[in-house]
């Protein structure tokens, strides 16, 4: 049972990642490969406060809120200069510059040896100390989550977003400032992929920076690729599929080892299957694989 | 009528080729003004330099009193000047509805606080802007195919949308650039019509177009341009019968 809410948990993580990471790459078309960079902020912001400072959890989870909101500016902002491809190894970069500094600023964020025994939440007196009470408060931010973002897309905002992924010249034309709508949903991204990391801290209780590498990154693109792109819901559906998966090969009876290594295999080649055969996803709407569509 | 835009001496240059030379015109209010010349002449040029999608190398331009020479692409559209493209845009993937909501300008929707803070509001004005939207489609004849992808529309009724999508944020001037060319005579006339109305709703329009006898019936004066320079301005038949027009057009 534990180990079902086990799994239960991560979904919900994962949805949070998956649905803030679909506003920016299946939404507004842009694909950023930053995403665990963010998780990563909101797990460090809220361990960090916790451990050192001892401010309590919600005060702590809208200060990794506003954090990673700021750093999503950051790594935004050099979208407006840089197109497409470039802009994705722009953001590879800020991936690969955040895990460094995570991992060797050993004295702030304890480098590889990562931080260990950060409390679990407690709101208003209430303690978040098992794994049913954890799976509730899991569900209620990623339902928040879902929300937030659902609300904007099937806003007229939404509509412009669409709109500057389908065509940014004329969506100028339109009045519609370009620039300022890119830089805000890469903040409102950011932010909500922090509530993730939140999540993921005070639910492990340790942190190190091999949980926010490259290679998470790319499972978070893998999941609203494989779900859908440019829709909700296919995030949802990704999140379960994907984070499923290997446990169902534990279950065949394959070894922890061989699981973990093929695992990655099954992600990338189911990545690859659906970027040649359905580029859309289970449920998407849209296609990063733009040779079939003008 | 009093001047609504007034462009004074714009050049531009794309490494080596003059595509505006000098160039100077004004555009009176509630005037329709045929833009011509042979292909290469810098007329989407100046369309570009007078929206902000290309930056002028010198020169100024001023839009209902408003220096907006240095302005970026979207605030000029803000001001009261709306474009189609020659390589036609829209949004493809989008309804005709759609395409048309996204054109109203200012809405309270587009500011992401709103969205969560006075959604009533934007749920308000997004129920008004619906209206003016089936109101303009009735309008273009583009009722039936509302719900239809603008990818779905024939090449004509594509052109079509995008002159809607210009009028949906109710413009003072609009740049028609080529918004006949490569569609049927049946629905050149359509859009005809729509231009001559323009100026009785107040508006200004520049219509790039080759099509000389379209020229001559919407137009009140025309511009002939070529190599970025202007050579002759005019009454259509004026223009049409210029020498230096002939002599261009020869060469
Ligand atoms: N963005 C650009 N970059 C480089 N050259 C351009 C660009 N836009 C136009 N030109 C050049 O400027 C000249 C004028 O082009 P254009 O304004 O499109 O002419 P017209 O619309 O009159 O046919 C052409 O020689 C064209 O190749
Ligand atoms: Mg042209």
């Amino acid at each position: 049972m534990i180990y079902l809410l086990h799994i239960f948990i991560l979904i919900g993580i994962y949805i949070i990642l998956s649905v803030s990471l679909n506003l920016l790459a299946g939404y507004t078309g842009i694909l950023s490969m930053a995403h665990a960079a963010f998780f990563g902020v909101g797990a460090y912001v809220v361990a960090l406060l916790a451990l050192n400072v001892h401010t309590p959890f919600i005060l702590n989870i809208f200060l990794a809120i506003i954090a990673a909101g700021a750093f999503g500016a950051i790594v935004g902002i050099p979208s407006l200069r840089i197109k497409d491809d470039y802009f994705i190894i722009a953001t590879f970069a800020f991936q690969i510059i955040t895990f460094s500094v995570l991992n060797n600023l050993v004295s702030f964020t304890g480098g590889p040896m990562g931080l260990p025994g950060i409390p679990q939440p407690v709101i208003f007196g209430l303690k978040f100390d098992n794994h049913w009470s954890f799976l509730i408060l899991t569900t209620i931010l990623a339902v928040f989550t879902y929300f937030i973002a659902n609300r904007i897309v099937s806003s007229p905002y939404g509509r412009i977003l669409k709109a500057i992924r389908e065509d940014e010249v004329f969506t100028q034309s339109l009045g519609k400032n370009v620039a300022a709508f890119k830089v805000k949903i890469f903040m409102v991204s950011a932010a909500l992929a922090s509530i993730a990391g939140v999540l993921y801290a005070t639910y492990i209780t340790y942190i190190d920076p091999t949980s926010f590498t490259v290679n998470e990154s790319v499972f978070i693109i893998s999941i609203v690729i494989i779900g859908g792109a440019g829709n909700l819901k296919g995030s949802v559906v990704g999140a379960i599929v994907l984070v499923m998966l290997p446990e169902l090969l534990r279950f065949i009876g394959l070894p922890n080892s061989v699981a973990a290594n093929i695992r990655q295999m099954l992600y990338g080649g189911l990545l690859v299957v659906f970027m040649l055969w359905r580029p859309r996803g289970f449920i998407g709407e849209y296609s990063f694989n733009r040779n079939n569509e003008k | 009528m009093e001047t609504l835009l007034n462009i004074q001496k714009c050049n531009k240059h794309f490494n080596g080729i003059v595509a505006l030379d000098d160039f100077s015109c004004t555009v009176k209010k509630q005037e329709i003004v045929g833009l011509i010349g042979p292909n290469g002449a810098g007329k989407s040029t100046l369309f570009n330099v007078i929206t902000g999608f290309i930056n002028q190398d010198s020169g100024s331009i001023v839009f209902n009193k408003k220096d907006i020479s240095k302005k970026p692409a979207y605030k000029i559209n803000n001001l009261g000047i709306s474009r189609t493209f020659q390589d036609l845009r829209l949004i493809r993937q989008m309804t005709v509805l759609e395409n048309v909501l996204l054109s109203f300008s200012k809405q309270p929707g587009e500011h992401l606080e709103n969205v969560f803070l006075r959604n009533k509001k934007v749920k308000e004005i997004e129920t008004e802007n619906r209206k003016k939207a089936v109101e303009l489609l009735d309008f273009a004849g583009l009722n039936e195919k509302s719900y239809d992808l603008a990818n779905d529309l024939s090449y004509g009724q594509q052109k079509l949308l995008s002159i809607v999508c210009c009028l949906a944020s109710d413009p003072k001037l609009l740049l028609l650039d080529e918004p006949i060319a490569g569609i049927n005579p049946a629905m050149i006339d359509e859009i005809i019509k729509i231009i001559k109305m323009l100026p009785e709703e107040g508006k200004s329009v520049i219509i790039i177009e080759h099509n000389m006898d379209a020229i001559t019936e919407v137009c009140g004066r025309v511009i002939f341009m070529d190599a970025g320079q202007k050579i002759s301005e005019g009454l259509p038949e004026e223009v049409r019968n210029d020498p230096k027009v002939i002599e261009a057009y020869l060469d």
